[in-house]
């Protein structure tokens, strides 16, 4: 059902099984299956069923960083605080995590995951139906549009992304919660910190309040924290009255390793134009079982490990011609060895010339200055504003600018085309914008001097205390990371259940 | 353009940038006037080429002086007196590969390509013989 939260009484208390904060896709996600599973569930979402400024700004602090300057817009503009968060205005590009983002890189510091993508695999199938994409088992054959570019290239391989609508969570599950039983969506309620016992070892009730100021608490046997890759630190953070440097924050952690991923325009591709391969790489040309896929290059795992480079996606958008860059033509001519497509191919439509945009999408490295902090500014209810610092470094850049130079390499000792490069190390970081995609700051590490949550994504240290949601990301890959959020959300489900049952919670 | 346009192009460039200053600097080779003589003046594939090949020049990432140029090809094309036009242009069109897979690339008003690719095009826009 849904109750909001302006016909509760000063010092009410309400109860359930589980605490929900955050009505997003983690929150909504892990209260249907609690909710199926026959578990209590509240689910404290802080705005109502439509956006509403005042709580927006509840999000508002400063924000600085290597690409943001001093925007602190990106605060109140990369998410959204009302019922279904920020899938309110999400693009809807779900693809999983690669085996090597789980892996640990012995020159890199800070990778690895407590779990493998094997673990996650069967969450992932799970999760395709819930964000309204067909299962990730696409076929490129099927859908006619093999053989694609730079095909059994040791350098790049063509990856799909499926395109959910894209599925507004408020929308999409409002009606299901409203006619379940076992959940309750509470409605503009905010926590305002998380109260624990004298040890900090269990979290005893959730302090929440109205934007008027009425308090009132909800207590459960077990709490999440699923609102958001920024705001789940800043609960952690504000929750100081036992652990004066914060709930769960024992080691300095929470907040720290903040990351998004750098989308950097690097320039233009001069292509062969050939319809089917190109159509792969264009939104809303492909489908698969009625639902829209789009292939994006990737560099290879085993050039990563080699060279020592960070994933990465590149994706191509064609471009108008007036918006042709100077010489695309001439070097379009030069570029191309038509014969051998002819060679790969059975259908080239010679004669013509694909120009596009090329965008990278990379991973970063998480960086333990890279992070939120909690400001002197407080907001509307009195809980102190956050201060994000985002950063990236020089292996970032150097990774970057390497990647686009093996595109370069491999399309031209293939004669399949020539790049623009509009970046170099002066201005790359001046190409570069973010992608609203909040990662990091309650990591995942299988011990509480690498992270703030287990493999299960429970604050170690904190008995009843679990996060949801991309804040437990250790690395963040180069995938969007809305479908990684879901599928961690039905595991957590599981595993939640399960300490429930066995009286762990 | 048909499927062999590309090599057919390289191939006439491989000839027509043995221009007199290349032909002294290695000591013969095809007549570039007679390759020249297959060439439409004016053809736009070929003021393509040379506009790349200006860029080039202008912003000096490769040599500039037609003779260090030519001597630059001869060598990477192992261009000598009796080496046919069709030999020079599979040898370019190898050398193009082979430095892309390399990484040894220029940059041309953003656009990379490869060095020897590169001191074509710039020879093709230096040497006034090949401008006629």
């Amino acid at each position: 059902m849904l109750v909001d939260a302006g016909g509760i009484e000063k010092g009410a208390v309400l109860e359930a099984d589980v605490a929900v904060v955050g009505g997003g896709a983690a929150g909504i996600a892990l209260a249907r299956e609690l909710g199926a599973g026959g578990r209590s569930v509240l689910l404290v979402e802080s705005g109502g069923l439509e956006y509403e400024e005042e709580a927006q700004l509840l999000y508002a602090g400063e924000a600085r960083g290597t690409v943001l300057g001093e925007r602190s817009f990106y605060l109140t503009a990369s998410r959204l605080r009302y019922f279904g968060g920020s899938t309110n205005h999400w693009n809807g590009w779900c693809r999983p995590l690669d085996a090597e983002d789980f892996a640990e890189h012995p020159w890199r510091e800070e990778s690895g995951w407590p779990i493998a993508l094997e673990d996650l695999a069967p969450y992932y199938d799970r999760a395709a139906p819930v964000l309204g994409i067909s299962p990730f088992d696409y076929d490129p054959a099927e859908a006619g549009v093999y053989p694609h570019l730079l095909r059994r290239d040791p350098a790049f391989e063509t990856v799909f992304f499926h395109l959910s609508a894209p599925l507004r969570f408020g929308q999409a599950y409002r009606a299901e919660l409203e006619a379940a039983e076992a959940v309750r969506v509470l409605l503009h309620a905010n926590v305002v910190a998380l109260r624990a016992d004298e040890e900090a070892a269990r979290v005893l009730r959730l302090e929440c309040a109205r934007l008027d100021g009425t308090r009132f608490d909800v207590r459960a046997r077990a709490y999440v924290l699923a609102a958001g890759g920024l705001e789940n630190a800043r609960l952690l953070l504000v929750s100081d009255d036992v652990q004066s440097a914060g709930l769960g924050n024992g080691r300095d952690l929470v907040g720290r390793h903040f990351m998004d991923h750098p989308s950097v325009a690097l320039g233009e591709i001069a292509l062969p134009y050939w319809r089917k391969m190109m159509s792969t790489y264009q939104e809303g040309l492909v489908r698969q079982r009625g639902h829209a896929v789009r292939g994006v290059l990737k560099i290879a795992s085993d050039l990563q490990e080699s060279e020592r480079l960070l994933n990465s996606l590149l994706v191509l958008e064609p471009l108008r011609p007036a918006e042709l860059p100077e010489l695309a033509a001439e070097v379009a001519w030069l570029a191309t060895d038509h014969a051998q497509l002819v060679k790969e191919s059975p259908d080239p439509e010679a004669g013509s010339f694909y120009f596009g945009s090329l965008q990278m999408s990379s991973e970063q490295l998480p960086h333990a200055e890279s992070r939120v902090t909690l400001g002197e500014e407080r907001d509307a209810l009195g809980v102190r504003r956050l201060v994000l610092d985002w950063r990236l470094a020089d292996e970032d850049r150097d990774s970057i600018l390497r990647t686009a130079l093996w595109l370069v390499r491999r399309l031209g000792a293939r004669s399949l085309g020539r790049v623009r490069l509009t970046v170099d190390e002066e201005t790359l970081w001046r190409s570069t914008r973010w992608s609203n995609h909040h990662m990091g700051t309650t990591r995942m590490a299988a011990g509480p001097d690498r992270g703030v949550v287990d493999a299960d994504c429970r604050v170690h240290g904190v008995a009843n205390l679990w996060v949801a949601g991309s804040s437990v990301f250790p690395t963040c890959g180069s995938s969007n990371p809305t479908f990684t959020i879901v599928a961690l959300a039905l595991r957590l489900a599981e595993r939640l259940a399960a300490a429930l049952d066995g009286g762990r919670a | 353009m048909s499927a062999l346009d590309r090599r057919e192009l390289l191939r006439l460039l491989a000839a027509v940038v043995a221009t007199p200053a290349w032909l002294e600097a290695c000591g013969g080779g095809p007549d570039p006037a007679a390759v020249r003589a297959t060439l439409a003046p004016g053809q736009p594939r070929w003021d393509r080429y040379r506009a790349v090949g200006e860029r080039v020049l202008d912003e000096r990432v490769v040599e500039t002086r037609p003779r260090a140029l030519a001597r630059a090809l001869a060598e990477t094309l192992s261009w000598e007196p009796g080496t046919t036009v069709e030999a020079a242009s599979e040898r370019l069109l190898a050398a193009v590969r082979t430095e892309f897979a390399e990484g040894n690339v220029v940059a041309a008003a953003g656009w990379q390509l490869a060095r020897t690719e590169a001191r074509v095009l710039a020879l093709l826009a230096a040497e006034p013989a090949a401008r006629a």
